[in-house]
């Protein structure tokens, strides 16, 4: 019996936006034990930001050039649509907009961009630009399967198969 | 035979503005598998806003630095068994040690006051 373990990790790049931007590209490079990339997620953060407002857009793409894989638009997280909002029902006890409540927190959405990929490229598109803040792009990716240990099949060991007696 | 699934709940002080709080617990002996994880906050708007941290378990990074404590957490409407962020098949408990570098950072969506940071582990078993 062989055991391998296959590993899943993340790279988080840090991307600060001061200034407008029409047009900014970045590089995040990959391990070289990557197998393929499983996952995106893009979050951002900063003064006076104004809640759910799409500050641009993030576009990622694979370096065998392939087509872009996964476009992200860039909000800022924490507050959201509620179902109590949406029918005009107010709570002073229970704040439902809130992501902490209705759990609606920033979530990986699944990639599969499996190939010989060291550097995913990506560009940020500016939208909005009202203060400096700051992007954080997290890409999941999977390590190659790494052998753990191969254990000898004890059964078919234990009980050698008995040579069949024919009578004539 | 079903696993058994038991919450190892850890909780930390973060009293300072823009500290980073290292802090390292040690699991059950028992535990086998750590299967998923969720944070949580007496001030949840702070732990949003301004936490994250590198996650580490016996060894084995598993969150990196600046990893963003708003990914990990959950809400009450959500369903129990929905709440924890999964770690895909498991990470072993190996030695048992929980390491946790929490960096808090300013943010002008939450004013920063003491709080505390509660870090829930569900465990299977052996």
């Amino acid at each position: 019996m062989i055991s391998t373990i296959t590993k899943r990790k993340v790279i988080v790049t840090r991307i600060a936006i001061s200034k407008p931007e029409r047009f900014k590209p970045f590089e995040i490079k990959l391990p070289a034990n990557v197998k393929k990339v499983t996952g995106v997620l893009v979050t951002a953060s900063g003064s006076g930001l104004i809640n759910m407002e799409t500050l641009g857009t993030i576009s990622f793409q694979a370096n065998d050039r392939s087509d872009v894989f996964q476009i992200w638009d860039v909000q800022e997280a924490g507050l959201g649509l509620s179902d109590e909002g949406m029918i005009g029902v107010e709570d002073p006890d229970f704040d439902s907009v809130l992501a902490w409540v209705t759990g609606n927190v920033p979530k990986f959405k699944s990639v599969n961009v499996e190939g010989d990929n060291s550097i995913i490229m990506a560009w940020f598109r500016g939208a909005h630009f009202q203060n400096p803040f700051r992007i954080l792009v997290y890409l999941e990716y999977e390590e190659v399967e790494k052998l753990i240990e191969v254990v000898p099949d004890q059964e078919a060991n234990a009980k050698p198969e008995q040579p069949k007696q024919v009578y004539l | 035979m079903e696993a058994r699934l038991i919450d190892k709940i850890f909780s930390f002080l973060v009293d300072a503005d823009g500290a980073t709080v290292n802090k390292k617990f040690d699991l059950d002996k028992n535990v086998k598998v750590v299967h998923g994880i969720l944070l949580s906050s007496d001030r949840p708007r702070l732990l949003f806003y301004r936490g994250s941290q590198r996650i580490e378990i016996s060894g084995d990074e598993i969150f990196p630095e600046d990893y963003e404590s708003k990914i990990l957490m959950s809400g009450i409407s959500v369903p129990p068994d929905s709440k924890f962020r999964r770690l895909g098949n498991g990470v072993v408990a190996g030695n048992g040690e929980v390491k946790i570098q929490y960096k808090d950072t300013p943010n002008s969506s939450a004013s920063f006051v003491p709080y505390r940071v509660i870090v829930t582990l569900q465990c299977e078993m052996k």
